[in-house]
């Protein structure tokens, strides 16, 4: 799932632009940016996340932490080869 | 910085500028702190109702930037 703050008429939008149907956009907007504040990724200065990406395996624990640059490119291998060691 | 690039054939990104593999509040093997977000489709997801299944959350800057 991706997550932002901005509105979610505005991520319903982006979506529809983007041609996403597979994963849901949510919505940080308000009380603004509360979540990525709980989980260490709100710029403070900015008032947006940092770009992060973050796996959860299923019993909720965090697997792996990647936060980088804005404009950067995820490494979709490295994020595939560490959801294949996390049982489904 | 380094410069982000693709390496030829297999696509992958060289020179991505990792900043950090863990937050400013959470590193790996820590418990995912729950949420509950209103969706674009209209629904509301809640991180502790999807347990059983990995989950990829990415963090984005802003709708329609580019990033």
């Amino acid at each position: 799932m991706g997550i932002t703050c901005d509105a979610v008429y505005s991520l319903k939008a982006w979506a529809e632009q983007l041609g996403i149907t597979s994963y849901p956009f949510c919505s940080d907007f308000w009380p603004h940016g509360a979540i990525s504040r709980a989980w260490g990724v709100f710029n403070e200065e900015i008032g947006r996340p940092e770009r992060a990406i973050i796996v959860v395996d299923a019993a909720g624990v965090i697997r792996y932490i990647d936060v980088h640059q804005l404009r950067e490119v995820p490494d979709e291998a490295e994020i595939a080869e560490e959801l294949g060691k996390l049982e489904s | 910085m380094a410069e982000a690039g693709t390496a030829g054939s297999d696509k992958r990104p060289t020179g991505r500028t990792k900043i950090a593999t863990e937050t400013k509040t959470l590193k790996v093997g820590d418990a995912a702190p729950d949420f509950t977000l209103r969706a674009h489709d209209g629904r509301t997801i809640t991180l502790s109702a999807l347990r059983g299944q990995r989950v990829v959350i990415a963090f984005m800057a802003f709708a329609f930037s580019g990033t």
